[in-house]
């Protein structure tokens, strides 16, 4: 998690403890109150009743239901109970205590694992009652999506996240990989060459603008949550693994039909796109935890693949007595489930231990392990069960990667990728294609996310040729799943995002070779008012120039002056380089300040998920954007606050581009709610569809 | 043979009822699932298609199709995919299948087993789906997918031509009873040649 995201995640904390303050000013009147009903619905909270269905299900797919209510003062709730359409729900009430300081004598009453079969919208009644006999109802409503039988079914899926790619991420990484000239493109991206597109509404159930949870959880269950959560509902409880889940498609599919889940990503595996996918948790952040549910919880999900970063989620904090300083377990973001909980879900509990050995335990439950693109390539053709853990937090980005396996070194004398001690790094399409080569063996078929997270992370930090690489480098991971999906014809391969970063775009191409650019960059022509530092972050003050006044006008071709820029290629096709003579150049709506030089920095600024971040050499990385380029890039005053979100370009509330190929690819055109990807892929696996 | 004769043992023939039973427990996995059928029925694996016309347009509705792209349905093993120990069985996992008679039949009875294990047993519409000649639905009733190795039966149903299988399980066993009808062409011409011949033998005994 970068820091924008972690910014945005104490956002949603307090968007959260918002809420519940609002709705806590009702308890403190005399009257018995409902202060929230889960699943959520605007039924509920505006008494709409032609406001759309915010909650939808398949039919069977399990969900919790909860209600908060607020006793008169002076009493406590006994009972709790729930109707659907008028018949009570035949399940077990919990009744706990909420824990939001502005809740303190209200009762929570949930229902674990509720299904209902029949397509349509109902409504969900709650009755609380308090010890003096006086009870209330509040009603809300949820739907049942129709699954409809057309034919032949799609058996596997494969979701290719690009984390943060919109359309302009697509449009430089296919300029850059193949090239223009007159006005045609020498070639297409392999995601181009789907067949099927349709633009994805990307809101969460808190914000027009989501972050990457609730971004890829809507995938996974058909469901918007608040930011920071993944695969549950709000609540009032701390607890960060209590919450109302909501069955995610790796537990109906191993259910119902034996599948099995696989989760592949660049990122350090707790993050949130991958975590969103399999995990229940209020809180993207408590990787210890998410890791841990990642095996507990594996019978259920049918997890058998998980590759990407973050091993250091995986040794003990202590070896020995010892202190190992690549680990990050910790109790404090570990987990215990209510029993109740573990009970209704039929999932195994956790015992929170810091020093657990999680790779051992993946082993001992017939997992095979491995840690470097060496042993990964040597995998047995017979594994059934994946585990890569290949950096101790997120990997390396792509460019980082290939100059290390090109011999190109940093700035401490050997590749950047060397820096983080563990170079060896396979690429996104190596991970991809040995995910389906160990997924396929279930003849009951697979769900396999792909996420190419850097894609967002380097657009956050505004470092354009490190997320244009990241996305050539995930176009490639689609070119293996295409190419999967061309001969398993049963198979639906859905390319998106989760949403947009950064507000992209393309505005134009260097006016400059490459050697011109070096050297205006490295004679800057500064201006008398400039920025000054307080040697963390910049502090800006008054009216900002900048060092290199006349960066911008000599570098940024716009228009006609654009032309069409030519970039060389390795034998994998990926650029030589990224700097290039009259390279594309980048613009962020969504940016922050920053010094741009339009040239590729030596290295990533510092990615603060890694364990050793703060000793030499990641401590010398920059550590915001904003302070990088501080003597020879021209100042662009960003569109978003500094210092509280890090200097680093935002989310955007953009639609998303989608295409589409196999099975069911054609259930996907127009404009359609994040969630309704979910939906039209189980109508493709459970309902049939054709190929178009 | 005298036509009236013929006539009659056709009409004779039409109302005899045949009953079948397909053992694929008998067949190889990976076997054709054609090698267990008699007389004359046939298994394909079939789609719902919208209705379209002639430029390709939707018009609204759909219709059952058989789809040989998906190849031959084959019997397999339920066990290799987690559908519980059982003998190989027709596999309509992945596809509805249908039972296609080669003629329109009375159908006294229809029945069958799915196999022995809870998978596939999703809330999803699991409909039995009986066709006439022309596509249009006769009947159909929803499986009960929730119970291992249930058993389904439907009797009288009149001018069935094919039975559509709903998908998400094996069969571990088919049976019918049907009675063929008569085609109303094959009807038709049957009328048309006693018309002849009677004219014939009118003109001959004159």
């Amino acid at each position: 998690m970068n820091n924008t995201e972690r910014s945005m995640m104490a956002l949603a904390v307090g968007i959260v403890g918002a809420a519940s303050s609002a709705v806590a000013a009702l308890p403190a009147s005399p009257a018995l109150t409902v202060t929230r009903l889960t699943p959520p619905s605007l039924l509920f909270s505006t008494g709409s009743t032609s406001a759309p269905v915010v909650a939808r299900f398949l039919p069977g797919q399990r969900f919790d239901l909860q209600a908060t209510v607020a006793p008169t003062a002076g009493h406590t709730i006994t009972n709790i109970s729930f109707k659907v359409d008028g018949v009570p729900v035949a399940k077990p009430v919990a009744l706990i205590d909420a824990d939001n300081a502005t809740l303190l004598n209200s009762k929570i009453g949930t229902a674990r694992a509720y299904a209902n079969n029949t397509p349509g919208t109902h409504t969900l009644t709650v009755v609380a009652k308090q010890d003096d006999g006086t009870s209330t109802t509040a009603v809300g409503s949820f739907s049942i999506e129709p699954i409809t039988i057309s034919g032949r079914k799609a058996k596997n899926v494969i979701l290719m996240i690009g984390d943060g790619m919109g359309i302009a991420h697509r449009t430089a990484a296919r300029l850059v990989s193949k090239g223009s000239n007159m006005g045609k493109t020498q070639g297409q991206l392999a995601m181009d060459t789907f067949p099927n597109t349709a633009l994805v509404m990307t809101a969460s159930l808190n914000s027009i603008v989501t972050d990457s949870a609730p971004g890829a959880a809507c995938y996974s269950t058909g469901n918007k949550c608040f930011n920071g959560q993944e695969g549950v509902f709000p609540d009032d409880t701390k607890d960060e693994f209590d919450n109302p889940r909501v069955e995610n498609a790796g537990e109906y599919l191993k259910r119902t039909k034996g599948a099995s889940l696989g989760l592949v990503t660049t990122a350090d595996v707790f993050d949130a796109t991958p975590a969103a996918i399999a995990v229940h948790t209020q809180n993207r952040g408590s990787g210890t935890g998410i890791c841990d549910q990642y095996l507990n919880e594996a019978p259920n999900t049918g997890l058998s693949v998980l590759m990407g970063g973050g091993r250091k989620w995986f040794l003990p904090a202590k070896t020995n007595g010892v202190t190992q300083a690549t680990s990050a377990r910790k109790i404090a973001n570990d987990y215990i489930l209510p029993a109740e909980l573990a009970a209704g879900w039929g999932v195994a509990n956790n015992v929170p231990n810091a020093d657990r050995d999680l790779i051992g335990d993946f082993v001992g439950a017939g997992w095979t392990y491995v840690a470097d693109n060496t042993s990964l390539n040597a995998v047995s053709p017979a594994t059934t069960k994946l585990l890569g853990l290949f950096s101790y937090s997120n990997m390396n980005v792509s460019e980082d990667k290939l100059n290390g396996r090109r011999g190109i070194n940093g700035p401490n004398g050997q590749p950047v990728v060397n820096d983080y001690l563990l170079p060896d790094q396979p690429m996104l399409e190596d991970m991809t294609a040995k995910a389906i080569d160990v997924l396929k063996k279930n003849d009951n078929g697979f769900f396999l996310m792909v996420e190419g997270a850097s894609i967002d992370k380097q657009a956050h930090l505004m470092d354009s040729d490190r997320w244009i690489m990241d996305t050539i480098e995930f176009d490639k991971a689609v070119g293996v799943a295409k190419n999967f999906a061309s001969t398993n014809l049963d198979t639906l391969v859905i390319v998106t995002a989760d949403h947009e970063c950064g507000g992209i775009n393309v505005i134009g191409a260097s006016l400059q070779t490459s050697a011109n650019l070096a050297n205006l960059v490295n004679n800057p022509t500064p201006s008398s008012n400039y920025y000054v530092s307080n040697g963390v972050n910049p502090v800006l003050t008054g009216y900002v120039n900048t060092p290199n006044a006349s960066l911008r006008d000599s570098v940024v071709g716009t228009y006609d002056s654009a032309g069409f820029p030519v970039y060389s290629y390795d034998a994998n096709g990926y650029p030589l380089t990224m700097d290039p003579d009259h390279k594309i150049i980048i613009g962020y709506a969504g940016g922050a300040d920053r010094f741009e030089t339009y040239s590729t920095y030596p290295t990533p600024s510092q990615d603060s998920q890694q364990p050793l971040v703060k000793t030499p050499p990641l401590n010398g990385y920059p550590a915001t954007p904003a302070l990088k380029n501080t003597t020879n890039g021209f100042f662009i005053t960003g569109q978003v606050p500094g210092a509280s979100g890090g200097y680093q370009a935002v989310h955007t509330a953009s639609d998303i581009p989608l295409s589409a190929y196999g099975r069911g690819a054609a259930l996907y055109s127009g404009v359609i709610d994040n969630t309704d990807v979910f939906f039209k892929a189980m109508q493709a696996v459970l309902g049939g569809a054709t190929r178009p | 043979m005298k036509l009236p004769l013929l006539t009659a043992a056709l009409v004779l023939a039409s109302s005899l009822a045949q009953a079948s039973v397909f053992d694929f427990g008998s067949l190889a996995a990976g076997s054709e699932a054609n090698l267990a059928a008699t007389d004359g029925v046939t298994f394909s694996y079939a789609s719902l298609v919208p209705n379209t016309n002639g430029d390709g347009d939707p018009i609204g509705g759909s219709t059952w199709q058989l789809d040989p792209s998906s190849g031959p349905v084959l019997v397999q093993d339920p066990s290799l995919r987690g559908h519980g120990a059982g003998p190989n069985s027709l596999d309509a996992v992945d596809q509805p299948v249908a039972v296609v008679f080669p003629y329109p039949v009375t159908l006294e009875l229809f029945y069958g087993y799915l196999d022995r294990g809870t998978l596939g047993g999703a809330p999803v519409p699991h409909e039995l789906v009986f066709l006439a000649d022309d596509k249009h639905v006769i009947y159909s009733t929803e499986l009960d997918f929730g119970t291992p190795g249930a058993f389904f039966s439907v009797s009288h149903l009149y001018s069935v031509s094919e039975v559509i299988l709903p998908s998400d399980k094996y069969y571990e066993m088919l049976a019918y009873v049907a009675t063929p009808e008569m085609d109303g062409r094959v009807l038709a011409g049957v009328a048309a040649l006693c018309g002849g011949w009677i004219i014939r033998r009118k003109s001959v005994k004159k």
